[in-house]
C-alpha cells in the first residue's frame, strides 16, 4: 500500500511533476500518473519534473525506463527536468544520464 | 525489534534492527542509516549515499526474500559506517551471482530493468560485502570517514561547544 503523502505527482501545464519519495513502496504512484498521462496526451514530449524529489532509488529508475521505452516506441520522448541533486546522483552512479534526456 | 550492542562506557558499537519484509520497511531503515551517518559526521552526500545503499539492500531483500524477517545492523567507527543486511533468499539468488551482479565488469545493458540495485551499491559505497550461510545472504557496505567528513565533524563539535562566560 502506498503512502500518499512520501510521494505525489501532480499534473502541471508542462506535463507531471513529482514531489517525494520514490522508492519500492511508493513508486506505484509514479507509474500510474506516467501511464495515465501518456494516454491522456497522445502525442508530444512526456514531460516529467523531478525537482522536489527527496529521494529515489533502482525502484524508480525502472519506472524511468519503462517510461523512457514506451514513450520511444510511440515516438515521444521522455523528458526528465530539473533533476533534484538526488535524482541526479542516481542517473549519475547508474550511467544512465546519458541514455535518459535530462534538462536542468 | 532492537539489540544493541554497547561498549563499556556506554556508547553503541551496534544496532541491530529486525523488520519484517514488507516494502513499507525500506523507507525506515534508510532514515535510520541516513541517522546514523549524519551522526558520525559523514557530510551530507555521502549520508544520502549510505542512504541509497540501504534503500537497494532492503529492497533487494524483500523482493528476493521468502518473507523472512531482514536483520539490519549498523555498526558505527571513528573510521567508518557499516550496514548489514542479513535475509533469506532462493536458490537463484546465491553470493556468487549477486557478486557477479554487482561486479563492474559484468555488463548491463543500458536499458536493463534488473540487476541495477547492487551495482548502485557497489558504485557508492567502499567496500561491499556479499556472504552467504545457508539459506541466509548477507550483504554489508562500508563508507569509510573521509578527511573532509573528519573536518567537519571537528567543525560541529566546536560549534556545539558552549561558549564560556
Amino acid at each position: 500500500m502506498n503512502d500518499p503523502d512520501v510521494l505525489t505527482v501532480t499534473v502541471t501545464a508542462t506535463g507531471l511533476a513529482a514531489a517525494g519519495e520514490i522508492d519500492t513502496s511508493t513508486v506505484s504512484v509514479l507509474t500510474v500518473a506516467l501511464e495515465s498521462h501518456m494516454l491522456d496526451s497522445s502525442e508530444g514530449d512526456v514531460v516529467l519534473n523531478m525537482a522536489a524529489v527527496e529521494f529515489i532509488d533502482s525502484s524508480g529508475l525502472r519506472v524511468l525506463i519503462d517510461a523512457h521505452r514506451t514513450t520511444a516506441q510511440a515516438g515521444r520522448l521522455l523528458v526528465i527536468s530539473e533533476p533534484s541533486i538526488v535524482v541526479r546522483r542516481l542517473l549519475e552512479v547508474s550511467g544512465l544520464h546519458t541514455h535518459l534526456h535530462v534538462v536542468p | 525489534m532492537w539489540r544493541a550492542v554497547m561498549s563499556a562506557t556506554g556508547e553503541p558499537l551496534e544496532r541491530t534492527v529486525v523488520v519484517a519484509a514488507k516494502p513499507q520497511s525500506v523507507r525506515a531503515v534508510r532514515g535510520l542509516a541516513r541517522a546514523h551517518a549524519l551522526a558520525l559526521a559523514l557530510t551530507a552526500e555521502r549520508a544520502a549515499d549510505v542512504e541509497l545503499a540501504v534503500s537497494e539492500l532492503v529492497t533487494n531483500a524483500v523482493e528476493y526474500g521468502d518473507g523472512t524477517d531482514i536483520h539490519v545492523t549498523i555498526v558505527p567507527t571513528e573510521a567508518d559506517l557499516t550496514v548489514a543486511v542479513r535475509s533469506t533468499t532462493d536458490e537463484t539468488r546465491s553470493a556468487s551471482t549477486a557478486a557477479e551482479t554487482a561486479s563492474p565488469s559484468t555488463k548491463l545493458m543500458p536499458h536493463s530493468r534488473a540487476g541495477r540495485g547492487l551495482r548502485i551499491v557497489a558504485s557508492v559505497a567502499d567496500e561491499v560485502t556479499i556472504a552467504s550461510d545457508g539459506p541466509w545472504l548477507t550483504v554489508s557496505c562500508r563508507f569509510a570517514v573521509r578527511a573532509h567528513d573528519a573536518a567537519l565533524a571537528r567543525t560541529r563539535r566546536t560549534s556545539a561547544r558552549p561558549r564560556a562566560n
